[in-house]
Order: C-alpha cells, then structure tokens, then sequence
C-alpha cells in the first residue's frame, strides 16, 4: 500500500505534530555496458542496500535502462515525479542526488522573493462584505 | 516476307564477336556471324564450361553433367510464332558430339546420363496423360544429387589444420600454449631452427603429458633449458605413416585435456615460463602454428606482432570472461534483494510491464481487441493528421 496524501479538512502542516515523507518512490536505471552507469552501478552495488535500509518508507526500484544515460526518478505522494540524470557521476555524487529527491517535495520549484514565507493565513481571518458593521459611504 | 532467325545465345556471347567491327554489346552481328558463333562457341553454351571442370571417372561424366542443363531435343518444342512473325527454328548439332571427354580418375559419383520419358504418342499402351500435375508423384530429378553422402567420398571433405571445436577452457588453452612452447623450443635444441617450420603431428594423450611434464629452467638473460625427455618429445612430432591408419591412433588425436587436470598442471608451473621471449620470428611462428593446430584459435597478425613474450601472447589467446551484468551480482550478493522495500528487476522495464503492476493489461488488450486495433506496435495506422494541418504544415 502506497503512501497517500490525506484528505485536507484542514490545512496540512507536515512536520507540525507528524511528519510524512513526500517521497513514497524512487527508480534506478542503470545500463550494463555503458561507461556513463559506472557510478551509478558502484552506487547501487555498494551504496544502495544501506540508503534503502535507512528509508524503508520508500520504495525502491532497480532495472537496467540499455544504451541510456543513468537516471533516479523520485515519485512524490502529490503525483509528481522528478528525475535526475546522474551521468558520469562518481557513487556519492549519486548518493547526493538521490538525498536531494528524498528531501524534495514533489511541488515545482518556486522563485522565492520575500523573506518570509509563511503558510499559515491570518488570525483575523478572511474579510467578508456581509459581516460586521459594513462600511457606510 | 520477313524471317527473323531464332537462336537460344546469350547476347552477352555475341557481343564478343571477333568478326564485328563494333565492339559494342548493341552492335547485330550478321545472322552468318550467329552461325559461325553457334559452331565455334558451343562449348561456351554448356554450363559446365562456365564453372570450374568438374573432374570426371569415366567418358561419360563430362558429356552427361552438360546434358543435365540442356534443352529437349526436339527442336520444335520451344518454336512460337512472335508478334505474327514467322520464325524459322535454326537446329543445333547434337550437343554431345564436340564435348571434350576428361579422363581423369575422381572419387564422387556423377548422375547418369539423361533420359527422357517417352512421349504418350509413342508408348502403345492404355496410358493416359495427367491432365494436371496435381496428386502426381514426383520421380527423377539431380537437384539434391551433390546432397546425398553416397554420392561424395570422405576423402573430399575438406579438413582444417586446427581444431574445429575451439577450446574456450583457460587452464587448457595455457596448458596447450606451455605444450607449444616445449615443443617448438625441443625441435629448436634438436633439429635445429629450419625444422621449426616443419608438419607437425598433433600427438596423442602420451604425447601431451610428456610436454607437459618437461620443466622450463628461464635463466635472467633469457635463456632456456629443457629439463625432460627432450628427444622422446620430438619424435612425437614427427608423422609415423605405419600408425596413421589404426583407429586406435585415431582415437588418441582426438584427447583433450581435463580442465581440472590442466589447473592442475597450471598450479605446478612456476610463472617464469611466461617470460620466455618470443622476440624470434621463427620460434614465434612455430608456436603460433602449433597453437592454432592443438586449439583451433587463429590469432590475426597484428596482435600476433605485439606479442613478444608468452605472457603477452596468452593475453591475446585467452580472453578474459565476459563481465557479469550487474543484476546478476546483486543476485549474488542478496544484500538489496533481502530488503523489502526493494525491487530488482535484471531487465528493462517496459510500459507494458508497469501496466501489468497494476492489473491494467488485462483491460487494455480487451479494449483493443473490441476496437481491432493492433496490441502492440502502431498497425500501420499513421499518426492524427489534423494535428499536422493545424500547425499549418502540408
């Protein structure tokens, strides 16, 4: 059973009481003869068995993908999916890449302009024209 | 009226007219030029003199084996009138009678001279002629003549001078480069260097061991010294005609050493024979013939010019094992594979796989079925042009 996103009531705060990992999957593709895999299979045959046993909320995937670059793709539970091609990297390179789709979200990457960025709304709540006094002219 | 004589040459042939005075393939030649060529170029006709001279036992080969590929006799069978023409059929002499016949003794059996059934009219009997060829047994025929084995002598079958089953073992094939070695420095210490060219016999299973057991002493300049039965090892090598025929000799060429016997001999060796120069052209050319006759292994020259010492021509001899795909290691190694959260998969993973994960192939295969449309691959069926039209492309 794969991990869903609950059903919002309220506004979800991950992290505030119980947090979730929004990374429920992860593919390795590798290739056996080209060179580009070499780290990635020194990863998957040495690193892998730890990184997987660290996270046994996320489920991994292994299969080769011949004549093809290496690549992890991170499946979040929002339905997105974000790949990296780890070409020509050495085993913890991989393992840097592999930590940054752990760590991901799932959202699209945002410019951030402010500061502070807050999701919780105001505690005077939203304005409505039909409460309160109204505004005379 | 106009007559247009009928001849079955080639114009390939008439081209080549020495009577021409245009060389060219289009020029006509005189219909006296055609008949002159029919009479002096009839071999040319025949396709056993377009092919190599098969070699024939009795007078009768050479003549029958053309007949095999010569029209019916009957010189009005091929006559037809063309475009309202009238043509006259110009016959041939009897094709037999200018043949060549080849006295030269052969070991296969040619078929037999040709014959014909005769015609329907000509038998006096209640035959009646099929009038379809359906159901009809089929007789005769030299199609698959050269294809029966009583029809060849073993003595044709050609016969390589390596092995034809190559040997892969790489105890063996180190085990068989040391047996070269020995053998062609033996023949270097005994007979000297011109007899290291010479026609070696494979040698037996006793033969093999009493290489194999010669110790090879590598002194620091590089020279080397046979400690064994020197002599014994290259009165192996030479052919002894009274044994060639018994099968009991037969047998014992065709011995192949163990691989756990020749790991056995590679551990008892010390490496320095993998030092031996083989700088030596002579010595490098003994030893790679030798190879190539006890393994089957032909090694191209350009390794074989690189290939100064023993440990480099075993480099090139034994190839290294194909690396193992990394499925299988971690198949091996069941670190990832105990697990749960992971999943090994050794090959690709196709969209049909990923829709059979979730039990939806099933439903896909129906729904197609339903439409006719093709399973897998696009049937043929193009892709939607509207898309092409609205992007304003023709």
């Amino acid at each position: 059973m794969t991990v869903v996103a609950l059903k919002q009531i309220s506004t979800a705060r991950n992290g505030v009481g119980a947090f979730i990992l929004q990374c429920k999957k992860m593919d390795f593709h590798y290739c056996d003869w080209a060179g580009s895999s070499k780290g990635m299979n020194g990863f998957i045959k040495s690193v892998l068995p730890r990184f997987a046993a660290a996270h046994p909320q996320i489920e991994f995937q292994v299969s080769p993908r011949p004549s093809k670059h290496p690549v992890i793709v991170g499946h979040y539970i929002n339905g997105k999916k974000k790949t990296i091609c780890v070409r020509n990297l050495d085993p913890l390179q991989v393992l840097k890449k592999a930590e940054l789709l752990r760590e991901a979200s799932g959202e699209k990457l945002k410019r951030t302009t402010k500061p502070v960025t807050s999701s919780n709304p105001s505690v005077r709540g939203i304005w409505s024209p039909f409460h309160g006094e109204g505004l005379k002219v | 009226m106009r007559r247009i004589i009928h001849l079955r040459r080639s114009s390939r042939l008439l081209g080549d007219c020495s009577c021409s005075t245009r060389p060219s393939v289009s020029s006509a030649p005189t219909s006296r030029c055609l008949v002159q060529h029919q009479h002096q170029h009839r071999d040319f006709s025949s396709p056993a003199s377009r092919r190599p001279q098969v070699p024939a036992q009795t007078p009768n080969i050479s003549r029958s084996y053309a007949q095999l590929h010569l029209k019916p006799k009957n010189p009005l069978a091929n006559y037809e009138p063309r475009n309202g023409q009238v043509e006259e059929y110009l016959p041939e002499e009897d094709p037999d009678a200018d043949l060549v016949d080849a006295d030269i003794p052969t070991e296969i059996k040619p078929p037999g001279r040709l014959r014909s059934a005769p015609r329907p009219d000509d038998v006096e009997t209640d035959y009646t002629p099929a009038l379809t060829a359906e159901g009809l047994e089929e007789v005769g025929g030299v199609a698959d003549w050269w294809e029966d084995d009583n029809h060849w002598s073993p003595s044709l079958e050609y016969v390589g001078f390596g092995r034809r089953d190559k040997i892969t073992d790489h105890a063996v094939l180190e085990a068989l480069t040391r047996r070269a070695v020995v053998e062609a420095l033996a023949v270097r210490e005994v007979e000297g260097e011109a007899a290291l060219g010479g026609t070696w016999q494979e040698g037996g299973r006793e033969a093999l061991l009493r290489a194999l057991e010669v110790n090879l002493v590598v002194g620091e300049d590089g020279f080397v010294a046979l400690d064994g039965k020197v002599t014994s090892i290259v009165e192996d090598l030479k052919s002894r005609p009274e044994a060639a025929d018994s099968e009991q000799q037969q047998g014992q060429e065709d011995f192949v050493l163990p691989a756990q016997q020749a790991t056995e001999f590679r551990k008892s060796w010390d490496k320095s024979w993998k030092t031996i120069s083989l700088e030596d052209p002579r010595l490098k050319f003994a030893v790679n013939k030798r190879v190539q006759q006890l393994t089957g292994h032909i090694i191209p020259d350009h390794k074989l010019l690189t290939a100064n010492t023993v440990a480099a021509y075993l480099s090139i001899l034994v190839k290294p094992p194909p690396a193992k795909k990394l499925a299988e290691v971690i198949a091996q190694k069941r670190e990832l594979l105990s697990l749960p959260n992971v999943t090994v998969y050794p090959r690709r993973v196709t969209p049909i796989d990923k829709e059979k994960m979730v039990g939806r192939w099933k439903v896909i295969v129906n729904e197609l079925d339903k439409r006719d449309l093709p399973i897998v691959g696009t049937g043929g069926y193009s892709k939607e042009p509207e898309r092409k039209w609205a992007m304003g492309k023709a």
